[in-house]
């Protein structure tokens, strides 16, 4: 079976068909959802902005301009929805020092234990840092990507990427989070 | 190399965008730099402990959550409650309400969505819980308020009999469980609430009422039945008046909990044929709900006859017969049902096989013929092979 461009896709749904929709859902749902976890930090509340980001899409299909990539524009929504929960929700702004720091070298870490301290880390970012991380490394939109979808200068995204991850470094290596054993696959 | 240079190379280099020289050009500077170098290399770590972080998979209810809430006119005008949304409200008024940042009062769709969260999760509260039938009368008064859309700036109401409800001990216990939270992942409570209808049927008191028997809070949690509640014809027949009196009976709840039965509810013969209480009645008969599995049968519930013959244990039986079922999109033997003489008959294997000729159900239509059913002599001879053989030729 053929299957159809984004494009297509959001053709056929402004034409009234809704499974056109399902098919975006299909889509893009995960990495939706897996931006506004790492942003907000919270499962529920990130199924609830994916939610609220597909209906908002949906409403607003019409304004969609292929210019750039559909899930460029739908991450645009998805950070937006992202940011306003975490500003309400009034989430760290600024480094969090609350980290426990490590107890001491331990056995052979577990995938789940290293995302835990690196999920534990990103959520210690200011959020214009946690973003920028999400979008380019997480999510691996690329600069120009990024750029539209938090409205910044492409270089100033890349100069925002390069602090980011010495910031989180920083925060890691403070908190001795940062050894051979979790970098290496 | 400037600071500014430095550092666009090294992330462009951990993003493997570098050109060759641009490689080189980066290696030789840190190669002349210890402390760059160290610096670069805890980047490269902290890349790769980045990298090791896996996509999560997205609740399995988000998606019909979704297209649950699309609005048809959604392009041109965007108003919705999720009910997530409407959970959060929820959740949040009855926070606010043990914290005290609130008054206990919500309204309207939060409340019936609160109702029916609790209905549909774990079939509480308990029969005979005074305390908590306040709950119920505030979704009921509720609906007056019921609109698309809730938001603070909704009117907030005060409701003494559900300030006191959420107020229980009880219901404080219950939205903090395990139980309560694992429940709402279940994608076919988001779907069933995502109907507005659904909540308008709770508000219902023949629904409530059949919600205190235990059997059909057990038959709400499946899936399948949730599933069927989105049809109107269902809905209504769960809160009518004769479905509620049915309800009483053990028999009746127990089938709610039927697999066939709840398959069955997605056929749409079967749910326009639920209005009928003949039907309803004829539905606390395993040998029917397990027959209703099949097509045929539930096409030919369209015809009164039939509905009214499925009354009788010996055609209910005769149902299992594969020949009989097919036989019933004949006119003439829906017809001929009508006659005690035929559905007694119809016990007869041989009868019931010799159905798949034409010529035998047109023959039905004879009273004669039916009468003559009534003779034992008759079926027996229908057994007889040669008699049989004979049928099947004239076909």
């Amino acid at each position: 079976m053929i299957e159809l461009t984004d494009a297509e896709l959001v053709k056929q749904c402004l034409e009234g068909d809704r499974a056109a929709f399902g098919v975006l859902v299909d889509r893009y749902q995960k990495p939706v959802f897996n931006a506004a976890l790492r942003i907000v930090g919270n499962g529920e509340d990130a199924a609830d902005i994916t939610q609220v980001v597909f209906l908002k899409a949906y409403e607003r299909l019409r304004s969609y301009k292929p210019n750039y990539k559909f899930f460029s524009w739908l991450y645009r929504i998805a950070v937006n929805e992202s940011i306003n929960f975490a500003k309400a929700r009034r989430q760290h702004e600024e480094i969090d020092d609350s980290i426990p720091a490590e107890d001491g070298p331990g056995g052979e870490e577990t995938p789940e234990a290293v995302e835990a301290i690196v999920e534990e880390a990103l959520q210690a970012l200011s959020l214009e840092h946690r973003l920028v991380l999400i979008l380019c490394h997480l999510q691996e939109l690329s600069y120009r990507e990024a750029g539209y979808v938090l409205d910044l200068p492409e270089k100033t995204v890349k100069s925002r990427l390069f602090t980011a991850r010495k910031v989180l470094k920083d925060v890691l290596i403070r908190k001795g989070r940062l050894d051979e054993r979790r970098t290496t696959r | 190399m400037n600071e500014e240079r430095l550092a666009d190379l090294i992330t462009r280099s951990m993003d493997g965008l570098l050109t060759p020289s641009e490689e080189k050009q980066l290696r030789l500077t840190l190669d002349a730099d210890p402390e760059r170098r160290k610096e670069y290399e805890d980047l490269v770590r902290t890349a790769r402990m980045l990298g090791r972080v896996r996509q999560a998979d997205a609740p399995r209810h988000l998606k019909p959550l979704i297209m649950n809430s699309l609005s048809p006119n959604a392009h041109q005008r965007f108003r919705f409650t999720s009910p997530l949304t409407i959970l959060k409200e929820v959740v949040m008024a009855i926070k606010d309400l043990f914290t005290g940042k609130r008054k206990p009062v919500v309204i309207g769709a939060v409340v019936a969505a609160a109702v029916a969260i609790i209905y549909f999760a774990i079939g509480y509260p308990p029969l005979g819980s005074d305390e908590l039938q306040g709950t119920i009368g505030g979704a009921q008064k509720a609906a007056k308020y019921r609109s698309e859309q809730v938001s603070k700036k909704d009117v907030i109401v005060e409701n003494a009999p559900l300030q006191k409800a959420l107020q229980n001990d009880k219901f404080q216990k219950l939205i903090r469980s395990t139980e309560f939270q694992n429940k709402l992942q279940n994608e076919a409570v988001w779907s069933a609430l995502a109907s507005d209808a659904l909540r308008e049927a709770l508000a219902s008191d023949a629904l409530r009422e059949a919600l205190r028997f235990a059997e059909v809070r057990q038959a709400l949690g499946n899936s399948e039945l949730l599933g069927a509640m989105k049809f109107a014809e269902v809905r209504e027949a769960l809160a009518g008046d004769a479905l509620q009196a049915a309800l009483k009976s053990g028999d009746l709840q127990a089938a709610l909990n039927s697999a066939d039965l709840q398959a069955a509810l997605n056929s749409a013969e079967l749910r326009e044929s639920l209005r009928f209480a003949g039907l309803r009645e004829a539905l606390k008969n395993a040998d029917l709900r397990e027959a209703l599995k099949h097509s045929e049968l539930r096409e030919a519930l369209k015809f009164a006859e039939v509905r009214q013959a499925l009354s009788n244990s010996s055609l209910r039986e005769a149902l299992k017969s594969a020949d009989l079922r097919e036989a019933l999109a004949s006119a003439e033997l829906r017809e001929a049902l009508a006659s005690a003489d035929l559905r007694e008959a119809l016990s007869i294997a041989e009868l019931r096989e010799a159905l798949s000729s034409a010529e035998l159900r047109e023959a039905l239509g004879s009273a004669e013929l039916r009468e003559a059913l009534a003779s034992a002599e008759l079926r027996e001879a229908l057994k007889n092979g040669e008699l049989q053989s004979a049928m099947k030729i004239q076909e």
